[in-house]
């Protein structure tokens, strides 16, 4: 009953306010298209100052930026997935200049997939060129956030990179 | 007298005596030097066919296409690629290099190819599509395929100055009846004779008295073949008498299967626009797109007719003398018991089948740009002869659908302009390059705003100031120093003016001539304002800006002055590309690549491009930065691009106008395609266009027509989201008036709270937490 009660206080004073609240309005823009252009036609590059001060109220494209949680989901999963056990098999085997070729094919179907950087520095930790390794890594870890497994892998490897493995 | 006669006789004889021995000197010597000279010749017919026989021009291909579940890639896109790969539309594919169509479904026979990573295995297998987008992809047994892949597309060449152009290939390879069809039309005993055919020549000087002219040549294959391969044109009785001894000495070192085959990659066979197209391999690409393994019988008939005379057969400015000479030799086939009577009545109703004119390969490469970019890699690691003798294949990442996507936007809003905005046809040009996001590989370019247009390449040389295109770096230079910028920093966009030490004044004016006063970072960079830009730069350092372009990727001079703050530096629009990439790429800098990979003429793996990545930013200050770029887009001079693209696609990116308006830039960015163009005069004349109203439309274009996806704007660590007041740069709350939600690297952020109020419910209920405490 208590918090019904808060509640409650809560919308009378949200609809009280509500009546001196902004509204976002667009900005208006400083020169229109020739009339004979077609409707799609955008503004001058530059626009006008907008008509209330510089603080808008926040519009519906601001509240849009915002960080993305995870990684847009890839159409292909499953074709990267095969393409990344390739790239780990043909590691496995030494082969590591065409296990890199088939992990940048993974990469052009989803350049955002940690493990593809994971794999190429994985070889080039085993081809001793470290630094090229130590680059990949850190591409790849910002991107291992919803990938718990990978992203530990790609930091034991910098560890080992950085002791000069 | 008698002593006198006498004594004549014995110098008459000694003179005689004398003179034959000079005759058996001479003799001797005559045979000395003819023997010398047969061995030298001999050595030259064995050197030059045992070496390397032919300049081959090296090749470059397309990217091969990938086919997987759920990939972006309509049914009419699919048969697009398997059209110009020379793959052939039947009933029921059953053979490599066919495919068959229903509804929603395509079931293709790829063909085999080596690739860098593997081979990839010729087989049969289906697509199914559903809208533009494959569906499910399986093999022959109906199991699903996690992917697979068709062979690249050839899509230029680098030639020698003697423009020969073939494709070798090996008798095996031969469709059964091309290399006995060939020897029955032009030499019956070619397994008998050594060299020479005296009943050929005989034949032929009967058929030619009948005939009162010179109807039919003797000349067996080998001759034709030394008249071809080491001889000139000439018709002397000299010339004819080196062709025998030549095509003895052939036959003596080299075997028929050797001469055969030989002769099938030499013989001329027609004309692709200033390039000669020899050998039976590349004009079965050339007059009918497919490999000599898929050519059928009336097509290698057609092919075999032509080498009495290519263009007098030429079956597309001939079509009815080449059917004629077609039909003429699958009769000759059919008497020498080569094929059946019965399969040439076949052959010889179909019709001649071969391609429009101006889609035989190579009559004009198609993508001059792109190519030209190329042969500029490869210059930097090739000679030149090299590149234009030994064979090479150069696979590139180029993609032919992005690129037809892209000529055909660049040609229409070009035009569309100049007719919107009153411009004299033909003035405005343009250029664009699309890139992966990510790998860094080009895979599109127009140089021009035609198609296929070879000239000047706009992509790569039209080195033009770059405007507001510029600020990014003048940004980001400002938020890799935390304590000092945050894009809720205020800088000043009032009037400026900055005296050089030649007493020169530099007055940076905004667009619009207004002045906006104090503005967060993020909006100046986002509406475009000049006298913020500059005067953030001057606070800064014009050392800091170069700096910042130098990291991004810019090799070339830039000049340390104030206005480079405003872009005063020329580029082309593929070095924009590339500092976009670096910006789209989280602050890693990967060069841009246009080659995957360099084999031989004979297959062999000889050089890889791979990927290679150097991070040049903090990630931090990379994600302030595309904050500040998705405004841009959002609300600020790019906002028009969401009229045609869908709200939910995370777009960054930066509009470009110099003085004058002289030049129009766009450059931006998805998930996974960069895309940067450039409107202008070639006279450096004005335009009416802005980035926005020109550039912008175009970009805006291209990003339409691809599959794009939302870039990558994970929160990075060591950066907070506040809520804040724009105006005061303060921090405030969620649904408070005008508060706006900010990325900051950790410890820059505001400290001093506003007195805001909120104007949400959700708003209210923070405040109501946060003042009683719930």
């Amino acid at each position: 009953m208590v918090i019904n009660g808060r509640l409650f206080l809560a919308i009378l004073l949200c609809s009280l306010l509500a009546g001196c609240a902004q509204v976002y309005v667009p900005v208006s823009e400083s020169k229109s298209p020739p009339s004979n252009l077609p409707s799609t036609f955008p503004p001058p590059e530059t626009q006008a100052p907008p008509a209330s001060p510089p603080v808008a109220t926040e519009s519906e494209s601001a509240k849009r930026i915002e960080p993305t949680t995870s990684n847009t989901p890839v159409k292909g999963n499953s074709a990267v997935a095969s393409l990344l056990d390739e790239a780990w098999r043909l590691s496995r085997a030494r082969e590591y200049d065409r296990s890199n070729a088939v992990a940048e094919r993974a990469m052009r179907i989803d350049h955002a997939e940690p493990e593809v950087y994971l794999v190429m520095a994985t070889n080039y930790v085993a081809m001793t060129q470290l630094q090229l390794a130590e680059q990949l890594v850190r591409q790849g870890l910002p991107l291992a956030g919803q990938k718990p497994g990978v992203k530990a892998e790609l930091q034991s490897l910098l560890t080992r990179i950085r002791s000069g493995y | 007298m008698a002593r006198k006669t006498r004594k004549k006789k014995p110098r008459t004889r000694r003179r005689s005596s004398q003179g034959r021995r000079w005759f058996w000197r001479l003799l001797l010597l005559g045979l000395v030097v003819s023997l010398l000279a047969l061995l030298v010749l001999d050595a030259v017919v064995y050197q030059k066919f045992s070496g390397k026989k032919w300049s081959l021009p090296s090749h470059v291909c397309s990217r091969a296409l990938e086919l997987y579940q759920g990939q972006s890639l309509g049914r009419e896109q699919l048969q697009w690629e398997l059209g110009n790969l020379g793959y052939h539309r039947v009933s029921a594919a059953k053979n490599p290099g066919e495919y068959s169509v229903s509804s929603n479904r395509v079931e293709l026979y790829s063909r085999g190819f080596e690739f860098w990573d593997g081979s990839e295995p010729a087989r049969l297998m289906r697509v199914a599509f559903q809208g533009d987008s494959v569906l499910g992809l399986t093999d022959s047994r109906g199991a699903p395929l996690p992917l697979a892949r068709l062979e690249p597309m050839v899509i230029g060449g680098i030639y020698p100055a003697h423009k020969e152009d073939r494709e070798l290939v090996k008798l095996e390879q031969l469709p059964p009846s091309l290399a006995d069809g060939l020897i029955a039309v032009e030499d019956q005993r070619f397994y008998q004779h050594h060299g020479l055919s005296f009943r050929g020549v005989a034949r032929a000087m009967v058929a030619n008295l009948k005939e009162g002219r010179l109807a039919q040549g003797g000349s067996t294959l080998t001759q034709q073949l030394v008249k071809n391969f080491y001889l000139n044109q000439q018709r002397t009785l000299s010339r004819k008498l080196l062709e025998a001894l030549m095509a003895v000495m052939l036959e003596i070192h080299f075997s028929k299967q050797e001469i055969l085959e030989t002769y099938i990659n030499e013989v001329y066979l027609g004309q692709a626009g200033d390039r000669a197209v020899h050998g039976f391999g590349l004009a079965s690409r050339h007059y009918f797109q497919r490999s000599v393994e898929e050519l059928e019988l009336q097509q290698v008939a057609l092919l075999v007719g032509m080498v009495k005379g290519a263009s007098y057969y030429n079956p597309w400015r001939q079509p009815e003398r080449a059917l004629q000479r077609r039909n003429l030799v699958l009769t000759l086939m059919a008497e020498q018991g080569v094929i059946t009577p019965d399969a040439a009545r076949r052959a010889q109703q179909k019709p001649l089948g071969v391609l429009p004119q101006q889609q035989g390969r190579g009559g004009r490469w198609q993508y001059p740009a792109f190519l030209d970019l190329v042969k500029r890699r490869l210059r930097e690691q090739y000679d030149e002869e090299d590149l234009q003798t030994e064979g090479l294949r150069i696979f590139t990442r180029f993609d032919p659908q992005v690129q037809r996507k892209l000529e055909a936007r660049v040609a229409s809003r070009i035009d569309n302009l100049e007719q919107g905005y009153r411009i004299e046809t033909g003035k405005l040009q343009g250029a664009a390059v699309v890139v992966r996001v990510g790998s860094g590989e080009v895979v599109a370019m127009a140089g021009d705003r035609q198609a296929g247009y070879a000239g000047f390449n706009r992509a790569l040389d039209a080195r033009r100031q770059i405007g507001s295109t510029v600020k990014p770096a003048v940004y980001l230079a400002a938020l890799e120093r935390p304590s000092q910028y945050t894009l809720a920093s205020l800088i000043d966009d009032s009037p400026l003016s900055v005296k050089a030490k030649d007493g020169d004044v530099w007055e940076p004016r905004n667009f619009g001539r207004e002045s906006h006063g104090p503005v967060p970072l993020y909006e100046a960079l986002g509406q475009s304002y000049n006298q913020a830009a500059a005067r953030l730069g001057l606070e800064l350092g014009v050392d800091k800006v170069v700096d910042a372009l130098q990291r991004l990727g810019y090799e070339g001079h830039l000049p340390p002055l104030p206005s480079l703050m405003l872009g005063a530096v020329s580029m082309s629009p593929v070095e924009v590309a590339q500092l976009y990439h670096t910006i789209a790429a989280n602050g890693f800098y990967t060069p841009l690549r246009a080659i995957d990979s360099v084999f031989t003429s004979t297959n062999t793996p000889l050089q890889r491009y791979p990927f290679e990545s150097e991070q040049r930013f903090d990630p931090r200050a990379m994600h302030l930065l595309h904050y500040a770029m998705q405004v841009v887009l959002r609300e600020g001079t790019g906002k028009s691009a969401y009229r045609r693209l869908p709200e939910s696609l995370v777009l960054a990116g930066k509009t470009g106008t110099t003085n004058d308006q002289r030049d129009s830039w766009f450059a931006g960015f998805s998930g996974n395609y960069l895309s940067v163009v450039w409107l202008g005069r070639d006279d450096n004349g004005k335009t009416p266009l802005t980035g926005g109203t020109g550039a912008l439309q175009l970009w805006t274009d291209i990003m339409a027509s691809l599959d794009n996806r939302s870039m990558v704007f994970n929160q990075p660590d060591g950066v907070s989201y506040y809520w804040v007041e724009p105006a005061n740069g303060l921090l405030s709350r969620e649904g408070c008036a005008g508060a706006r939600y900010l990325p900051f690297i950790d410890g820059s952020e505001p400290r001093q709270q506003s007195g805001c109020r909120p104007d949400t419910l959700e708003g209210v209920i923070d405040w109501f937490k946060g003042k009683f405490g719930w």
